[in-house]
């Protein structure tokens, strides 16, 4: 990984970036770049043309000695590089290679705030939502607005996990924001779209992330330590007005298809990543990934039990809240968590005794759910 | 209405109903399953039927949820949106008139209206619809 946070504005920083990430996960994986047989970038280019978007990838490869190799550019908005990771998984899984990289970055932090927010609602529905104003803080406002009324979540639980995730980044050295806060400084902090305030919105931010994917031949040749993938589900939202805005249906399908394909229940997880794009998300996604009932997730946060040392710690790594959010790059990022918490490489963060651990990543939104949403599990080899 | 003003999409306002200040949304049934979709469709997303007619939307319905942009891609901040539930079982993305979020609550009845704004896309002065709620909120 790369540092998370602010990068220079400069139209050629995302190779900079992408090149840091991808040379640290090749000596990571102690392999030669020349075994590197393809590579699959997820990058939103929500900048672009101001920053390289488009060609990234390729550039970056060539500047890391593999130019030439099959070079994928994958856009799912902000889970553009879990879909990367998915589609690395699968030509691994069906045998076209043997060794792939998976990059994600992004350069964010260009003009001022209302420019970005314009180019964010590219992942809305242009003509529908993006017109009129919609915002990502809003349409999870909305799912909080409507929690509040329905089930009964509070401010209070919603300002724990905005303590909690910018907490834990206090002892990730990638994150972007880590910051000790109190539940009173979340909910006392600028409102942002009601009733979110701003400690409770993820930063956007800059930063690369990249992971080495191997047949299992080839990894245990390399390595000692492998990290094996269980599972790697994908779901679309609907899109329909089916929503009930308490929990996001992508999440609960793609969900349920990962425990099934991996042979594990959501008690076996010892730790997750999850998208907490903004605090309410990660209330929710507690329930779509079975850690509590539908409507308790308010109350898990409450008691403790997704802290690390917790039943079920959640966003050990800080989050896209307390890591920061270079939207094309977070998916990367929360791999790269789970193989150093499940290798015990995490120091001060670590979740003691990790074996299995999952990621949770969604990217786009329209009509109450988002548009892709990936649920992968991942288990610490023998 | 201004001629600089443009409804902000074709197909959305039944003919003729913004110029008699009376706005109704039309929309699509499937005259197979009965599914109904706004904005309007060709073919039914739930049957796959061709047979779609076109049907005027009511004009009130329930407040589904809501928030308030305090920073957003428009420059008149704040500003309010949320999704409307018409009795036709649709949920229509919509401004808000009230901007004040003591002022609305979950389910509470809302009526057809519309709003000109600019456009956080192009910047262009655009017609839209918007819902206004019919009763104020006691208490509190």
């Amino acid at each position: 990984m790369s540092k998370f946070g602010r990068w220079p504005e400069d139209v050629g920083v995302t190779k900079k970036m992408g090149e840091e990430a991808c040379l640290k996960a090749i000596e990571d994986a102690g392999i030669s770049p020349k075994q590197i047989e393809a590579a699959y970038v997820g990058n939103m280019g929500i900048m672009a043309p101001h920053v390289q978007g488009p060609l990234v990838g390729n550039l970056i490869l060539e500047r890391v000695g593999r130019g030439g190799i099959p070079v994928t550019r994958i856009e799912g908005g902000c889970a553009s590089s879990a879909l990367a990771f998915r589609e690395a998984y699968m030509a691994i899984s069906a045998g076209f290679y043997d060794v792939a990289i998976v990059l994600g970055v992004e350069k964010m932090l260009v003009g001022d705030a209302q420019t970005r927010l314009k180019s964010m609602i590219m992942g809305s529905d242009l003509e529908l939502e993006g017109v009129m104003g919609i915002t990502f803080p809003g349409v999870f406002g909305m799912m909080a607005t409507r929690r509040m009324a329905k089930v009964g979540t509070t401010r209070e639980q919603m300002a724990l996990v905005a303590v909690k995730n910018h907490g834990n980044a206090l002892y990730n050295p990638y994150a972007h924001l880590p910051m000790k806060l109190t539940v009173e400084e979340v909910l006392n902090s600028r409102p942002i779209a009601y009733p979110l305030t701003l400690y409770e919105c993820c930063p956007m931010s800059d930063g690369a992330a990249a992971v080495i994917l191997a047949s299992e031949d080839v990894a245990k040749k390399v390595t000692d330590t492998p990290i094996y993938v269980l599972a790697s589900a994908q779901t679309s939202g609907s899109l329909e007005p089916d929503f009930d805005y308490i929990v996001l249906k992508s999440s609960l399908i793609a969900a349920k298809k990962a425990y099934e394909i991996a042979g594990v229940e959501p008690k076996d997880v010892d730790f997750a990543e999850v998208h907490d794009c903004f605090s309410i998300a990660e209330i929710a996604h507690y329930e779509e990934l079975g850690f509590c009932g539908i409507g308790e997730g308010g109350k898990l946060i409450e008691e403790g039990e997704t802290e690390i040392g917790g039943r079920i710690p959640v966003n050990p790594s800080g989050g896209l809240l307390g890591r920061g959010h270079p939207v094309g790059a977070t998916g990367a990022a929360q791999v790269c968590e789970v193989v150093w918490q499940l290798r015990g490489e995490a120091g001060k963060r670590q979740v003691a005794g990790a074996e299995i651990g999952l990621t949770h990543t969604m990217g786009n939104f329209s009509m109450g759910d988002a548009g892709h949403c990936v649920v992968q599990i991942f288990k610490r080899g023998d | 209405m201004s001629k600089r003003v443009t409804v902000f999409r074709e197909g959305i306002f039944l003919e003729g109903t913004i110029e008699k200040g009376k706005p109704i949304l039309v929309g699509s049934r499937c005259k197979k399953c009965g599914k109904v979709f706004f904005p309007k469709r060709d073919v039914c997303g739930e049957c796959y039927g061709k047979d779609l007619e076109e049907i005027p939307l009511s004009t009130k319905g329930k407040l589904f949820t809501y928030s308030v942009a305090y920073v957003g891609p428009r420059s008149e901040v704040p500003y309010a949106f949320g999704y409307i539930e018409l009795p036709e079982g649709v949920k229509i993305f919509a401004l808000l008139t009230e901007a004040d979020p003591n002022k609305l609550r979950v389910d509470m009845d809302v009526e057809l209206t519309t709003k000109v704004i600019r456009s956080s896309i192009d910047g262009r002065e655009v017609l839209v619809y918007a819902f206004k709620p019919l009763q104020g909120v006691g208490g509190k």
